[in-house]
């Protein structure tokens, strides 16, 4: 600040006037801001101990060997260089941006259909909007208990013994390199969209009725009023719901571990399953770490893309 | 004067260093613990039996906390029931933050992979007599580390085949004859196969050890040899590759063998001829009221030979009262100890002098009898790590992705680049 204040009058200030000033601008701001300090002083310290120094902590471990336990050893940018070649991290990769296909149009559109449904304000609609968010609060492991049941790959399997009706072959379903990411989509969507049809539904509440009415007026049909006034006035929630269930999708463990154990030969195993493999059964945290970061750079990197395509604002007012 | 005094001082602080020394070397070769020291000892134990049992498995443990007491007034120890999901983890987590436990539960594959990286005591010197002669050879194999011993035998588990004797009689076969060979179990699978059952279960989900070892080893051969060379690619390897194929080909195990993890239902719904199993699998048919079952052995081709995990407890590298700590996984191992946790739990117990808790239980006295043929898995830092890829490569195999030789092939590739990392 005393070094722009010089540039600007082109004359130096009194020696002794300067800290004065100094000192009495900061009592100044003190004064104005002490309580707003104050109060983000827990906040800064909770994100300094449990977000900040992990982040920083990891990145310091990727150029490092730590097995855990010891000191890790400085290694340098050999985690990082074993990435590139390592193939079963990019099938990994490829095995997530697979299941983020299935997962995110799916999810997104029950998740609007659903809010569409409950929207309706007619009878029963409270209780059915519980049992639609009632997947939310089941525990995955549940969840994928029943899915498991469902899904078994042979013929005394729930869904192979529907198929059987109508005369079609067994599936192998979660033994099945093609079949099993297509499972856990699946069961991912049924967990989830309970609570993308609460973000719509807020959203859909928002909507003003008079922009429905004024259009109903000039003779527009259902399916005109979804198109060109609900659809783009959701694009907020589109925006935000596209961004949380990407990297929801991005960070999926729970299905990928509990029915398929990341088989059939590695066709489920996503980057978070991986990046826990290595971390914690091959005792590689390093590399785990290294995988976490590669992990980071994709959502960003996607995130900035959905913000350049959906963060547009719509107003008809 | 001032030299004289100095002079004595010196060699007062000489000979008792020399005094501490000598008695670190005999606490650390072995000999008498100060019975009347007094520490905290804490173990971390998990839920070896169901909910209903949850109060007789905290008596078991009781009992052996009171045991060492004995021998150890002063010294208290302190049972914390560690769930088995992500025990991995929590178990890492607290030795790297310097805290943890003093004992804790392991099984060999992760015994190897702590004990290479110094998370644990070697507790040789530290234990006395402990009975050596009374614990079977494969359980101290299974505790033993590049030559070190790491822990103490509590349990031993050992798969081996159940077969469905309404099945078995209807296919011709004689339950008290039941097939001993690789030939005997095939010709019978054929024939399930013709009547429309499966020959046996296979969980692909699992661990080689369950998957794919046990038919290396009745081959003759090994996935790793006791000096550290892969010999999972070896021709007599690749016979227990070849074996997993032709049932999985011939329709002999279900469609979904690939990576399924339970298939004890097909075998209660009477599907299947035979269940590979082991005392776990026995108490739930028990449980579900099955009784049409007889106890087979594992099989031969070379040799008879299967998995069978040995459950241990260890001394953690971090515990401030090592030698305390061995004392207490010796006392918790004893005879008594085992008979109590074992009859408990219907595990096998790996003392000989235990194994008379099964005179009046029929099965599980022919379980204990098999598991003098059951390995603790492939004793190396890399087998844990490396289980994933040696079940992808099985998979890839079932899928008709690859032949057994290749399928074997890859996998010894993969050790090797676990080795070299």
């Amino acid at each position: 600040m005393g070094n722009s204040n010089l540039s600007v009058s082109g004359t130096a200030p009194h020696p002794a006037a300067r800290p004065a000033t100094r000192a009495f601008k900061m009592k100044k701001h003190w004064n104005k801001y002490a309580m707003i300090y104050i109060f983000l002083v827990p906040i800064l310290v909770h994100f300094s101990i449990f977000h900040l120094f992990p982040i920083l902590f990891s990145l310091y471990i990727t150029f490092t060997d730590w097995p855990i336990i010891g000191d890790p050893k400085f290694i340098g940018l050999k985690n990082w260089i074993n990435f590139f070649s390592d193939q079963l991290a990019w099938k990994a990769i490829w095995n997530t941006i697979l299941f983020s296909l299935y997962y995110i149009v799916p999810t997104m559109a029950l998740g609007l259909c659903l809010a569409l449904l409950i929207n309706t304000g007619k009878r029963g609609t409270g209780f059915f909007k519980g049992i639609y968010f009632l997947p939310v609060v089941t525990s995955f492991v549940v969840i994928s208990g029943i899915w498991a049941w469902l899904f078994k790959g042979t013929d005394s399997g729930f869904i192979n013994s529907f198929l059987g009706l109508f005369g079609i072959e067994p599936q192998l379903f979660l033994s099945d390199s093609l079949q099993a990411m297509m499972v856990l989509a699946g069961l991912s969507v049924f967990k989830v969209c309970g609570s993308t049809m609460i973000y719509y539904y807020a959203g859909l509440q928002s909507v003003p009725d008079e922009f429905y009415e004024a259009a109903r007026i000039d003779g527009a049909s259902r399916w005109h009023l979804f198109w060109k006034i609900t659809f783009p006035l959701l694009m907020p929630i589109h925006f935000y719901v596209a961004i949380i269930t990407t990297i929801g999708s991005f960070q999926i463990f729970d299905s990928a571990f509990l029915l398929t154990s990341g088989g059939p030969n590695f066709s489920t195993t996503t980057i978070v399953y991986y990046l826990y493999q290595e971390g914690f059964t091959s005792l590689r945290l390093g590399y785990a770490s290294v995988l976490a970061y590669i992990l980071f750079f994709i959502v960003f990197g996607i995130s900035l893309i959905q913000k350049k395509a959906l963060g547009k604002e719509v107003n008809y007012k | 004067m001032f030299w004289k005094k100095s002079g004595v001082i010196v060699l007062l602080c000489a000979l008792l260093l020399l005094f501490t020394a000598c008695s670190k070397d005999e606490a650390a070769s072995g000999g008498s613990t100060d019975k009347k020291q007094s520490a905290t000892l804490t173990v971390w134990i998990h839920p070896y039996v169901s909910d209903e049992l949850k109060s007789k498995q905290n008596e078991v443990f009781k009992e052996m906390g009171e045991r060492f007491k004995k021998e150890y007034p002063n010294v208290k120890v302190k049972f914390e029931e560690i769930p088995w999901a992500n025990r991995e983890q929590k178990i890492l987590t607290a030795l790297a933050a310097k805290q943890g436990p003093d004992v804790f539960y392991l099984i060999p594959d992760m015994m190897a992979q702590f004990a290479d990286k110094g998370v644990l005591a070697p507790i040789d010197d530290l234990l006395g007599d402990y009975g050596k002669d009374d614990f079977d050879k494969t359980s101290l194999e299974a505790v033993t580390y590049k030559d070190k011993m790491y822990g103490l035998p509590l349990l031993k588990e050992v798969q081996t085949y159940f077969y469905n004797t309404k099945i078995l009689k209807e296919l011709g076969g004689d339950p008290n004859h039941l097939p001993q060979t690789w030939d005997e179990f095939n010709a019978l699978a054929e024939k399930a196969v013709k009547k429309g059952y499966y020959a046996r279960n296979y969980e692909g989900g699992n661990t080689p050890n369950a998957t794919l070892y046990p038919y290396v080893w009745q081959a003759g051969g090994q996935v790793i040899t006791d000096d550290g060379k892969i010999a999972i690619n070896k021709s007599d390897a690749v016979k227990g590759f070849e074996l997993v194929n032709n049932w999985y080909k011939n329709k002999m195990i279900p469609k979904d063998s690939i990576n399924t993890i339970d298939h004890l239902p097909l075998f209660l719904e009477g599907k299947s001829l035979a269940y590979w199993g082991t005392g776990a699998s026995l108490a739930t048919m028990k449980e579900k009221g099955f009784k049409d079952y007889a106890i087979g052995s594992p099989l031969k081709n070379k040799e008879i030979a299967t998995f069978g995990t040995t459950g241990m407890f260890v001394v953690s590298g971090n515990s401030e009262n090592k030698k305390l700590a061995a004392q207490l996984v010796k006392s918790m191992t004893s005879t008594e100890s085992l008979k109590a946790f074992n009859k408990l739990t219907k595990y096998v117990p790996p003392r000989k002098s235990a194994a008379s808790i099964y005179n009046e239980d029929k099965d599980m006295k022919i379980l204990t009898e098999y598991a003098k043929y059951a390995k603790p898995g492939v004793i190396h830092p890399v087998s844990r790590s490396v289980m994933p890829q040696i079940q992808a490569k099985l998979q890839e195999m079932m899928q008709g992705k690859k032949t057994p030789q290749q399928a074997a092939d890859s996998a010894a590739k993969a050790i090797q680049e676990e080795m070299n990392k």
